[in-house]
């Protein structure tokens, strides 16, 4: 076949040499990327410390990941996010809304469930708690933290909107945890857990 | 001295896995264009200028991280975008996808994939999983592979054109019409691009590894994965549970997962070695792909399984996919057949569906089959009746004796099928074993009952007659009929009738079709 073929080597001295640089250059940058890439993914060690910065320079933001799925440890608590508004010109106070409920009804026997509804949820919690008390109040060392709960204050409102036909001017979320029973773990345990978070006003736009 | 120069002529006359990222960029890109799809419904939530995750918590995000310019602003390339330049971009975004995966310009159309796929998955990184992230990655490495070099659009353009060596031949000649500094920097350019190339495909096998390395080496310190619990907490998170019934049952079998819990540890800690030895290499990669599938549906992450598994594709020697290719595109049954009676099949040729049906097969399956319409075949001298005819295909093998009985409906259709090109072949096989059988008996009778109110090309004797013993005459007769008498032929349930065309006949049975 043609692909088989050998078109033609280089024949000058500068071609060559401008092969043999790419070959070094390229042999170069590979090791390079394969060092970064292991030194940011592996379990931080003695090496990955002393070179953060030129791991971190060399893989954020464009390589960017993280492969620590359900490790060391899987999560072992099932989380459920509820929310209530405060709406109309009374603030009357609507019942809590389980949005978890509303997630898993879409996911239940789809097989292929959109990202939406199985990410964005999961991800709005587990920046938030990262970012705040278990009070809802932000942490002092995270400037995220603002950003963690405008995203889930957005994302509710998108949950709660289609149910509600009047203004929502508040709102109101609490996270319920249930440890998940297994060995060593007492009744008291894996009873659920309530945090619950300040009233937000919502910003009408 | 040797051993080095011959490494060094690999790396720069050779492109390892050539196939491999052939097969990656259809992977990815068609991955990519389906999700696009699919989320079409809900691209304005997930990523529109009103959604969640707003074009102000973007900037702020990236802010954070520190980055040059010009990354930065591709990054919050769709932040900055108003409604109908939103939906203009995820058009590019599909288009990119397709384009992409059927390799059209591939330098170009791999930068142009690589561009909207990190823009658009970080407008709303709180959405994305694992399969986002891989997808991420794999398409900027692919920039720098020769990805396009099999199966794509370049490949078929580059073998419809007069190849190099032509002009190579002419320049040994002292013919050249081109210059030879052109063929050098020719020369320099397919080496570099091999070299980058050669380059690329180690970093995407590493970053594989790395992948699975890394999510062994976490579960190996983990106290569930170390006790087999690990499985039995995963199932019962709420998050991933399209299944529930599917997941309680699995539950109920704790031997069972903390099997496969310790499994997946240790192919995902091995894979990094297993890659070196085909022994171990294809059976870690089928583990593997166990593992994936189980993922995409008990978890309910079918993307990122998907991804995961096209990502795998690479370690599949360019040895394997050009036995695939020679099954998929290759003469198939038919070479094996030469010499001996091509077997007939003899369809409806009154029927548009049954017709383009046929053009279907002949284009896509390639049987080493003849079509025959029974209206171009001396049906006594084959042992068929007119009623078996209009009633369902029926199937002429070489071997058909008298005392056997001729097969016919989707029998028929399954030996078309087993004498097709690779991909239709085990479907032939599956559709002749029970209970699939009698299920495509079924299907295929409901079709045949229905096959004049289907869509099809114009119908009849457009297939080029086959038996030179048939008078022209007759022929024409047939088509004429055909042509004047669609509305008889509606009436043509197959049911059965000596003379379908006759007038009354047809007549009689339209009155019956509006009965029903």
């Amino acid at each position: 076949m043609t692909e088989q073929a050998i078109p033609r080597r280089p024949t000058r001295h500068w071609s060559r040499a401008l092969v043999g640089v790419t070959v070094l250059v390229t042999l170069a940058l590979v090791g390079c990327q394969m060092a970064a890439s292991f030194l940011y993914n592996a379990p931080a060690n003695v090496i990955s410390k002393a070179y953060a910065a030129q791991v971190s320079w060399w893989m954020t933001p464009l390589q960017m990941q993280n492969w620590q799925l359900f490790a060391p440890n899987p999560i072992s608590e099932n989380v459920e996010v509820d929310a209530r508004a405060s709406v109309g010109p009374s603030a009357a106070v609507t019942s809590w809304v389980n949005l978890s409920a509303i997630d898993e009804a879409q996911t239940d026997g789809d097989p292929a469930p959109s990202h939406l509804t199985m990410n964005a949820m999961r991800n709005a919690w587990i920046k938030f708690i990262q970012t705040h008390t278990s009070t809802g109040i932000p942490l002092a060392n995270s400037p995220l933290a603002g950003t963690a709960q405008g995203y889930l204050e957005n994302l509710v409102l998108t949950y709660l909107r289609p149910h509600e036909s009047q203004t929502i001017d508040s709102i109101q979320v609490r996270f319920v945890t249930t440890l998940l029973s297994g060995e060593g773990r007492t009744a008291a345990q894996t009873a659920p857990q309530t945090a619950m978070m300040p009233w937000w006003p919502v910003t009408q736009s | 001295m040797n051993r080095f120069w011959n490494a060094y002529r690999r790396i720069t006359e050779s492109a390892v896995a050539a196939r491999g990222t052939a097969a990656l960029r259809i992977g990815y890109g068609t991955l990519w264009t389906l999700y696009l799809l699919s989320s079409f419904n809900e691209r304005l939530t997930a990523w529109g200028p009103n959604a969640p995750w707003t074009p102000a918590m973007a900037r702020a995000y990236e802010a954070q991280i520190p980055m040059f310019g010009w990354i930065r602003d591709w990054l919050t390339a769709v932040a900055g975008l108003g409604s109908g330049a939103f939906e203009a971009f995820y058009a590019l975004a599909v288009v990119a996808g397709v384009l992409f995966a059927l390799g059209w310009r591939t330098r170009i159309s791999s930068l142009l994939f690589c561009f909207v796929v990190v823009a658009l998955e970080n407008r709303s990184p709180l959405i994305t999983d694992g399969g986002d992230n891989v997808l991420m990655i794999m398409s900027l490495f692919l920039c720098f592979t020769r990805c396009g070099r099999h199966w794509s659009l370049d490949a078929r353009r580059l073998r419809s054109r007069p190849t190099d060596d032509a002009a190579h031949d002419a320049a040994d000649t002292g013919t050249a019409e081109v210059p030879e500094w052109r063929l050098e920097l020719r020369a320099v350019r397919e080496q570099v691009a091999n070299v980058l190339h050669n380059g690329a495909v180690l970093v995407i096998a590493f970053q594989v590894c790395v992948i699975y390395a890394t999510a062994g080496l976490y579960k190996v310190q983990g106290s569930m994965w170390q006790d087999g619990t690990a499985m039995g907490f995963v199932l019962r998170l709420h998050w991933f549970q399209p299944w529930p019934a599917l997941d309680s049952w699995l539950l109920a079998h704790t031997v069972l997962l903390a099997l496969a819990g310790y499994v997946t540890v240790f192919v995902q800690v091995a894979f990094p070695f297993a890659v070196f030895s085909p022994k171990l290499k294809y059976p870690s990669l089928v583990v593997l792909a166990g593992m994936h599938l189980s993922i995409a549906v008990l978890l309910g992450l079918p993307f990122f399984s998907l991804m995961m598994l096209v990502g795998d594709a690479v370690f599949l020697s360019d040895r394997v996919w050009q036995a695939v290719e020679r099954r998929v595109s290759g003469p198939a049954y038919a070479e094996g057949m030469a010499g001996v009676a091509k077997p007939t099949l003899v369809f409806d040729g009154d029927c548009g569906f049954c017709t383009s049906t046929v053009h279907w097969a002949e284009r896509w399956c390639r049987p080493a089959v003849r079509f025959v319409p029974w209206q171009n075949l001396d049906l006594a001298a084959h042992g068929l009746s007119q009623e078996a005819v209009t009633s369902s295909v029926q199937w002429l093998g070489p071997r058909t004796s008298v005392t056997r009985p001729i097969p016919h409906g989707s029998a028929a259709v399954a030996r078309t099928l087993l004498r097709s090109r690779w991909p239709f072949r085990p479907v032939g096989a599956l559709m002749l074993v029970p209970p699939i059988s009698w299920l495509a008996e079924l299907v295929y009778r409901l079709i045949a009952k229905n096959r004049y109110r289907m869509p099809g090309a114009t119908p009849a004797c457009a297939v080029p007659a086959p038996a030179p013993s048939v008078p022209a005459t007759s022929v024409a007769s047939v088509a004429s009929a055909t042509s004047e008498g669609s509305a008889q032929g509606a009436g043509d349930l197959g049911g059965g009738p000596d003379h379908p065309r006759a007038g009354a006949v047809g007549v009689e049975l339209a009155e019956g079709d509006h009965a029903d």
